[in-house]
């Protein structure tokens, strides 16, 4: 496999993310009155917002927020709808229609109306817009998740191992998963970058992390009021969302037409 | 056909029986007690017990919570959604106050995403794998990767604080909707090119196209004439649920642009714990997505005989 930019710039926010706050000079919840809004120099690379306070700084940190949460919501809906499809799709015919039903009553409410009405409801935190986030984008998956779930169980050697006794979670865990881990990785890969959106949308709107915690949705929120005269800082963190999002989308394409090639198991 | 518009009716209103369950638990559930809201909405404060215990007892509050729901959804049929927490106005009023300003957006954003994804897909299938199919496809793969209230800030800087062509806020007038809707439609526009690109590349590999050459039709004759009816009916069902999550409010940008919509109203409503007008914000949005997707059912029924014949 070429080296590709994306893979580049996927490691540069990975290493900032998690070395950035550690190495960096300026502390993100530091305010210097001095410094408001001071421009880009060499002390702050990417200038100081309205306390005074580090971009470079709050916006690597912010990373940490917005990625982890990205990450946590994209392996939270990955399991959730893994297994809410496998039961779909092995269960009884009864729940199969149960949790069709289930899922065309999640779909039925758009996910952003759904997560706001849930935050509401939980207290808006960092956590229950998490929370929301998952229990609104399970059903694309478990329906996916479902068809070829389906289509795995029709091979000889499910079959053969059903006809031995084995369990329907011993023919999941052993046998079905194995089979589709790789589109399952794609899955997830393809739909990190609509999650990182989906979190920064939100916690741009007000229910994410309260104030002094940095994170990039609500750094632009936070940027709302000065942007006019300093655009730099909503310019940036949402240069860094795009540009994350971006990256992840593209290695989520290249890994889907690799498979694609190797098994021709994910339609395009 | 009427076998399964009946059908596709049944489904839908048990769907939207159970929306209402979840509507109905966002008030039930919620922190906070109803008459005690109630009486703030309405100016009192610091209420004394028996008139909290009056108020609990006019809003049926001390019912078993089944006849509670029962009571609610009745109320909901005949238009009685209740009161905001906040305001103490109906919130049904609240809601078709908003409603025509959605309406509205949701018009201009689905015109402007039809009118510039249907001639981009086509466009992109015609030179497939050449250059202007490539630029066509990469302008898609960016314009999901942006954060549209980041978009939306960005084109409030250069046109509104720096050119000044335009107002900053968005408002259900002319000059005020042209950037909301812009930044609305861009993702959608991508989605949906990128649909009618690979409808365009089926619709290109079938014999009646061949038929329609062989006639002497000019190759975007043809397109035009013979494979288009195919090219909608595979968009149709998309098309109609992007109308349906419109006309439920675009929730970030009416955000990011004060635009006065009902999508705001689920924002402002969400923020301060207004239970009641979430409900609503919820129950329509069902509403209208099952009601799209039965249209969009009924549509491609109309558009593709092909298709009523396998389902039936």
């Amino acid at each position: 496999m070429k080296l590709k930019w994306y893979s580049i710039t996927l490691f540069v926010i990975g290493v900032a993310v998690t070395l950035g706050p550690a190495l960096w000079q300026h502390d993100p919840l530091e305010q210097n009155i001095d410094q408001r809004l001071a421009p880009m120099s060499f002390n702050y690379p990417l200038g100081t917002d309205q306390f005074g306070r580090d971009m470079l700084a709050r916006i690597m940190v912010g990373g940490r927020w917005s990625l982890v949460g990205a990450a946590i919501v994209s392996l939270g809906t990955t399991g959730l709808g893994f297994m809410l499809g496998a039961m779909a799709a092995m269960g009884p015919k009864w729940l199969d229609h149960i949790i069709r039903r289930l899922t065309e009553v999640f779909q039925a409410v758009p996910g952003v109306l759904l997560a706001l009405a849930l935050t509401a409801l939980l207290r808006p935190s960092f956590a229950n817009l998490l929370l929301a986030l998952v229990l609104t984008n399970w059903t694309w998956y478990s329906r996916m998740y479902r068809s070829m779930i389906r289509q795995a169980l029709s091979a000889a050697h499910i079959e053969g191992t059903r006809a031995l006794g084995a369990s329907y979670l011993h023919i999941v865990t052993r046998h079905i998963l194995p089979n589709i881990v790789s589109p399952v990785i794609v899955i997830a890969t393809l739909n990190f970058g609509a999650v990182l959106l989906n979190v920064s949308a939100l916690s741009f709107i007000g229910l994410g992390l309260p104030p002094p915690t940095p994170e990039w949705g609500n750094l632009i929120n936070e940027s709302r009021n000065f942007f006019q005269r300093v655009p730099l800082l909503m310019i940036a963190p949402g240069l860094c969302i795009a540009i994350t999002v971006l990256s992840v989308n593209l290695l989520g394409n290249d890994l889907r037409d690799q498979i694609t090639k190797r098994q021709g198991f994910l339609q395009k | 056909m009427v076998a399964a518009a009946l059908r596709t009716f049944v489904s839908g209103a048990s769907v939207f029986a159970l929306v209402s369950l979840f509507a109905f638990g966002l008030m039930a559930l919620a922190p906070g007690d109803p008459a005690r809201m109630a009486l703030s909405a309405s100016g009192l404060d610091t209420p004394t017990p028996e008139e909290v215990a009056a108020k609990r007892a006019a809003l049926k509050l001390d019912q078993p919570l089944p006849m509670r729901y029962l009571n609610w959804f009745v109320g909901v049929m005949r238009g009685n959604f209740g009161s905001s927490y906040r305001t103490a106005k109906p919130v049904y009023d609240m809601y078709l106050e908003r409603l025509p300003a959605t309406l509205l957006f949701a018009a201009c954003t689905l015109a402007a995403t039809f009118v510039i994804a249907l001639p981009c897909g086509i466009f992109s299938a015609l030179y497939r794998g050449k250059w202007q199919d490539a630029w066509v496809q990469g302008m898609a793969v960016f314009s999901t990767a942006v954060p549209n209230f980041w978009l939306a800030l960005i084109l409030i800087l250069i046109f509104a604080a720096t050119l000044n062509w335009l107002p900053a806020l968005g408002s259900a007038t002319p000059a005020g909707l042209v950037l909301p809707a812009i930044v609305a439609a861009l993702p959608n526009i991508a989605t949906q090119s990128r649909l009618i690109r690979a409808a365009t590349l089926d619709a290109l590999s079938e014999d009646y196209l061949l038929t329609a050459y062989a006639k002497g039709l000019g190759r975007y004759r043809a397109i035009l004439r013979h494979a288009m009816p195919n090219i909608m009916a595979s968009v149709c069902t998309a098309l109609a649920l992007e109308l349906a999550y419109l006309l439920t409010g675009s929730i970030v940008i009416e955000t990011v642009f004060a635009y006065p919509g009902v999508g705001r109203l689920a924002v402002e409503a969400a923020l301060i714990g207004d239970m009641p007008v979430l409900a609503i914000c919820v129950l329509a949005a069902a509403g209208v997505y099952i009601f799209c997707n039965g249209l969009a059912d009924m549509a491609l029924a109309w558009l593709d005989p092909r298709v009523t014949a396998r389902k039936l």
